[in-house]
This record gives C-alpha cells, sequence and structure tokens, in this order.
C-alpha cells in the first residue's frame, strides 16, 4: 500500500479513455454517497498544516480528492 | 516526471482543478514530513480515526462544481482533461478560506460523534472533566457499552487510547487496550484493511506485508539535501514499525538473564513499565509481538555505565520466547532518563489448548534514584496475557 503512496497518484495508469460523465435529470435529487453520480459527503477534517479542510467549501470547483496513506 | 503530474500542476495553476489529499495517518507530524519529502503542494487532511470509512488506499475521486462524484478509482490523463473541459452551470462565489474548526458540537450528536469532536477539535478540557482525549475516550467507551458490535467505534476508541498512551496524559494499560480494541473492530470487519495496518504496524514481523515507516530515514536524508530542516516528530517509529517482514532465521531465543530470581526486585518502582502485546488474541501456533515501553519517570536515572537493560522470561514449556538479532546502543551520557522500548515476540505451540495463557516476562536494569544518586541493579517482572482462540482474525 505504501509503494503506491508514495509515488502518489500512481493510480492514475492510463485504463479506458472514456468519462462517463453523471448528469442527473433536473429536479432528481441526489442520494449523498461515494460513488459515481452521487454526492460525496460533505466531511470536515484537520489539515496537517493546522488548518481544516471542509470539502463542501470547494463547491463550485472542480475537485481531485485524492484517499492515500502514508505508511 | 509523468505527464498527468505536469498536467495536475497545469491545471490547478490555470485555477481549472483544485487538488485535495486525504491521509490515513494517526500521527499528524509523520504526514506532514511525508507532504514535506513528496513536495506536496495542495491542501493535505489527516483522517486519524477513518471517518471517512475507505477500507483500502490510495482511491483518486473526481468531484465536479456540485459536488457530484465523476468518477472513482484509476483516472487516466484522458479523464482529466475531459473533466476539466467539461462545461457545468454556473455557481456561486467560492468562500476563499478552506474552513474554520467546529467549535460546537453537532446537535444531537451521539456518543460516538462526541467521541470524533473530542479527539479532533476539543481543547484541554477542565482537571474534572479530564483532557480533550478523556474525553474521546470516555464516549467512544460508551458508545462501545450500547453496541459492543459498533465496529467504527471500537477502532476510533483504539486510536483515541494509543494517542493518549503517546501523550503526557497516558494512563496504565492505554496501549494494550488499544490493541485490544482495534483486533475487536477487525473481527466484526475483516476487509477493513486499513484498520488491519494499524495491528500490524505494532504486530509480528512475520506478519508484516512490508517496512511500514522506512521512509521516513529516506525522506530526512533527502529534505537535508535540498537544503531544508525535516519535519520532527512528536512520536518517532520504532522496532516494529521500521522493521520489515523477518525470516524467522533471524529470531533468538530470549536470554534466561536471572532464572533463579535472586536480582533484587523493583519495588519501589524506580521504572515504569508498560506491557503490550499485539495481537492479543492468537490462534494455536500463531504469533505475537510484546512490546515493552519503559519510562523512569521524573525522578529516576538510567545508569548507562553499569549493565544495560535485559529482557527475559519464565519459559513455559512449548511456548518460545523470541527476539531478533541485535543489540540497542546506549546514550554516550553516564545517566539518561529517556523512556526506552523493547520488543519480543512469544510463540503459541500448535497444540495449545483454547483458552487464557498467562507468561511472566521481566526486564532488569541499572537505575539511580536520582541524578548522582544511589544506583542499583533491579528486576521488575511483568505478566504478559494472551488468549489462544482458535477463531482469531489472522492478522495477515
Amino acid at each position: 500500500m505504501r509503494r503506491i503512496a508514495c509515488f502518489l497518484l500512481i493510480a492514475f495508469v492510463v485504463m479506458s479513455p472514456e468519462v462517463v460523465r453523471a448528469a442527473p435529470a433536473k429536479g432528481a435529487k441526489l442520494q449523498v454517497g461515494k460513488e459515481v453520480g452521487q454526492v460525496y459527503p460533505d466531511f470536515v477534517l484537520p489539515t496537517v498544516d493546522g488548518g481544516t479542510l471542509r470539502l463542501s467549501t470547494l463547491r463550485g470547483k472542480k475537485v481531485l480528492l485524492f484517499h492515500f496513506a502514508s505508511w | 516526471m509523468p505527464g498527468w503530474q505536469e498536467r495536475l500542476r497545469e491545471y490547478s495553476k490555470a485555477k481549472q482543478l483544485v487538488v485535495v489529499g486525504v491521509v490515513q495517518e494517526q500521527h499528524p507530524e509523520r504526514a506532514r514530513l511525508y507532504q514535506q519529502w513528496r513536495q506536496l503542494d495542495w491542501p493535505l487532511a489527516i483522517d486519524p480515526l477513518n471517518q471517512l470509512d475507505y477500507e483500502v488506499v490510495p482511491v483518486p475521486v473526481l468531484i465536479d462544481e456540485h459536488g457530484v462524484v465523476q468518477r472513482v478509482g484509476r483516472i487516466s490523463e484522458e479523464h482529466l482533461k475531459q473533466f476539466v473541459a467539461a462545461e457545468t452551470a454556473a455557481l456561486g462565489k467560492v468562500p476563499r478560506e478552506l474552513a474554520t474548526a467546529p467549535k460546537e458540537l453537532p446537535a444531537q450528536a451521539t456518543f460516538r460523534q462526541t467521541g470524533d469532536w473530542w479527539f479532533l477539535w476539543g481543547a484541554e478540557s477542565s482537571p474534572e472533566a479530564g483532557t480533550s482525549l478523556d474525553l474521546a475516550v470516555r464516549n467512544y467507551g460508551s458508545a462501545v457499552d450500547r453496541d459492543a458490535n459498533d465496529a467504527r467505534a471500537l477502532f476510533r476508541l483504539g486510536v483515541a487510547l494509543r494517542r493518549r498512551f503517546e501523550s503526557p496524559q497516558r494512563q496504565p494499560g492505554d496501549a494494550q487496550r488499544a490493541v485490544d480494541m482495534w483486533q475487536k473492530a477487525l473481527t466484526l470487519r475483516p476487509s477493513q484493511y486499513i484498520w488491519r495496518r494499524r495491528i500490524q504496524q505494532y504486530g509480528p514481523l512475520l506478519t508484516k506485508p512490508y517496512n511500514f515507516y522506512a521512509w521516513v530515514e529516506e525522506a530526512r536524508r533527502e529534505i537535508r539535501q535540498r537544503g531544508e530542516t525535516p519535519v520532527s516528530l512528536r512520536v518517532e517509529p520504532f522496532g516494529s514499525e521500521v522493521i520489515g517482514r523477518t525470516a524467522s532465521s533471524d529470531f533468538a531465543p530470549l536470554p534466561l538473564i536471572d532464572p533463579k530470581a535472586q536480582l533484587p526486585t523493583d519495588e519501589a518502582p524506580l521504572v515504569r513499565v508498560e506491557v503490550s502485546i499485539t495481537p492479543p488474541r492468537v490462534r494455536p501456533g500463531g504469533r505475537a509481538r510484546v512490546r515493552l515501553y519503559l519510562d523512569p519517570g521524573a525522578k529516576s536515572y538510567w545508569n548507562n555505565e553499569a549493565e544495560s537493560l535485559s529482557v527475559s522470561w519464565q519459559p513455559v514449556d512449548g511456548v518460545r520466547a523470541l527476539a531478533p538479532a541485535g543489540k540497542a546502543t546506549l546514550p554516550k551520557e553516564a545517566e539518561t532518563r529517556e523512556p526506552r522500548i523493547r520488543e519480543f515476540e512469544l510463540v503459541v505451540p500448535s497444540a495449545a489448548p483454547a483458552g487464557p495463557l498467562v507468561l511472566m516476562g521481566y526486564v532488569s536494569y541499572a537505575v539511580c534514584e536520582a541524578q548522582g544518586g544511589v544506583c542499583r541493579y533491579l528486576r521488575q517482572d511483568f505478566p504478559m496475557r494472551i488468549v489462544v482462540d482458535p477463531d482469531a482474525q489472522e492478522i495477515r
């Protein structure tokens, strides 16, 4: 696991070039979840430099959220 | 540099994409050192409690302007290009600040949520209520009392106990209770590899998939070569944390230092011994790693001019006590008072009956009652409690 995390984003291996863009119908209620087409659950966590990160403050921006481990 | 890494920088610079990291790590300074080493120039959040509930990492996620997940898992340069280029409806102004820490608990918070709040955001509390870590431990404990199968509360209780053990507020038994909780949590959710790694971090060398913190020394070296000062660590990785999977031939039986118990016992005691065994439940034929945390406290001193600290045990038929080859180096000063850690492993016989197994270990050391005071060579015995359980979760 660490070896992969060491070289961050090495998971970006070229696979299928297709991007399936989830486009919910107007007025459709989106579910909260971590799957494609769902609204990613909001979270608030401390940052390593003593700050705070709340995901919802990034609304309006395109985000690459990268989960990894340092070990 | 791979093309996608260049693209990421370009997109970030052009404000077309925000890159945010979330690292699974229980020691914030280790995450900071990692960030410094890898020169990560994007915000890095830390998720010590595994609140986002991933079972394995790494997992990259592309999220659009509306907060909707567009892709999870492997992402190519082409994916990124299309994601950044896609048009979406205009949204309102985005706040400049990423956020401020929550000042208050959410209304009607559960015990687990209350534990999370105290662990992540709680300031030091009153002497009557205890520290924020005490309150986290207490609330996670209440969650577990209500539902003994609340695996997340069990894992987080383990994290809070471990954090308290590594703080000046440590209480006797914290280190062992942390591992106990992690093993219970993993038994309930064996597919949780992030939790599993937490046990392996302190567990037997033969069950480790790799060396978890070998990168720390490499990082420090490279950071210094760049002319920078590496982030200092509050808790230095030690023993099983910085040793990789080790062949069984590299272990030697633990020496028998004082088999007839002739050394005087440290009655005071001048050194506090904290024992933790990982994992506490083992299958017949399995291994457990014993970690001793030896603290001379505020008054006593190690006598480094006399015989060094030794670890031994009272042998029991069929059980083996093994230590990797090598000897710890002592400080150059004649008297020091740093806490010391020693580790060894117990191998339970394949024919061991199910049930509790209590073994006795002991440490012998030269200790002085005060700086320049009377120094003696003493012995302290400690029990090692493990449970032989044929159904125990294998920590591999």
